[in-house]
């Protein structure tokens, strides 16, 4: 339950930006960018979510997340492509010696919020 | 309805401290090896072996342990007995261990007349493998009474070590554990690691081991990512 902790950051970081919007702003969606070497479970984090934002401007957001896809490049070839399957293997020459490019993203990346006209 | 960009990384706080803590090593001299395993894979034991093993080595590496564990002082106080510099790390329900509790733990050791740290994280596949530590290189502890195919299972824990130490190897032969498999599984998520085969209940393989952690420990003085001030 790591999510526990990241979401802990989360809510944090929101709060600190819908403090930055005017009164009257509701936020609707919290949207986060997570790398596929993460091991999010959206489920954990959505319930750790709700949990936490209980009784606070937060409470009724929904919380969506983007799985970001695990990308590298190789050392001995200069492939560079997307990780599948989590073989960690070179596209091209199959070598083993990658340098990971992507997939261990984990951002805020932002916040839907409703303004009253 | 409005968009708002923000753009914050959620790992921030934890990797200041990780930085406030690579730092802290590199002033002292210091090495920091980060073991994660699942509970029961004989991380402590094969701490209890190392401890052992390097009080008898040449080099004479001066070691302290963080025991980082949900409950209990257990595994702090086994190593107490060997007479290791050794503080236990409570995190009172949480699944691993974060880099600000790493830090304020290595700055009360006092962290003055040591080369080397070596954190044991809490037993757990999955979530230790998340947080940066500050440490030099994690390692991953397998027994091989869980199965070869945990390398593909939990891959983010075995792509991001450094090192696997496949630990209990005195039970290989009463088990159906396919070590070829496992081997391969492991080249799969990382080509190119050290795999090292040991018991640490006979003490096979545990030389290299032990290889490894001295060698680990000069490549951070010569690479500038601890001082040579010894």
């Amino acid at each position: 339950m790591h999510e526990l902790s990241i979401c802990e950051t989360l809510v944090k970081a929101a709060q600190a930006e819908l403090k930055k919007l005017p009164p009257g702003a509701r936020l609707k969606t919290v949207r986060v960018a997570a790398g596929k070497l993460h091991q999010i479970v959206p489920e954990n984090m959505t319930f750790a979510y709700e949990a936490l934002t209980q009784g606070t401007p937060l409470a009724g957001s929904v919380l969506t997340i983007t799985p970001l896809p695990i990308s590298a490049r190789c050392r001995a070839c200069g492939w560079s492509g997307a990780i599948q399957d989590l073989v960690f293997t070179c596209g091209a020459c199959g070598a083993g010696d990658l340098e990971i490019t992507g997939g261990r993203e984990l951002y805020l990346e932002n916040l839907e919020v409703e303004e009253d006209d | 309805m409005t968009t708002i960009k923000v753009y914050r990384n959620l790992m921030g706080a934890n990797e200041q401290w990780a930085a406030k803590t690579r730092t802290l090593l590199a002033w002292y001299g210091i090495t920091m090896l980060n073991l994660i395993g699942s509970p029961g894979a004989g991380k402590t034991l094969l701490l209890e072996r190392t401890v052992r093993t390097l009080a008898k080595c040449r080099q004479r590496l001066r070691l302290a342990v963080l025991e980082g564990d949900i409950a209990t002082t257990r595994d702090a106080e086994r190593l107490a007995r060997l007479h290791c510099r050794v503080s236990q790390l409570l995190t009172d329900g949480a699944c691993h261990l974060q880099a600000k509790m790493v830090h304020y733990a290595l700055r009360d050791l006092p962290p003055t007349e040591l080369d080397l740290v070596i954190v044991e994280n809490v037993g757990n596949l999955v979530c230790p493998a998340e947080f940066d530590l500050g440490e030099h290189a994690k390692v991953a502890v397998l027994s091989v009474t869980e199965g070869e195919d945990k390398p593909i299972k939990y891959p983010t824990l075995f792509r991001e070590a450094q090192a696997v130490v496949l630990t209990k190897i005195d039970l290989l032969p009463h088990l159906a554990f396919n070590l070829k498999a496992c081997l391969k599984y492991l080249r799969q998520v990382n080509a190119g690691r050290p795999v090292f085969l040991v018991s640490s209940t006979t003490g096979e393989g545990i030389d290299d081991w032990i290889k490894w952690i001295n060698v680990t420990c000069q490549l951070s003085v010569v690479r500038g990512q601890t001082n040579n001030r010894k």
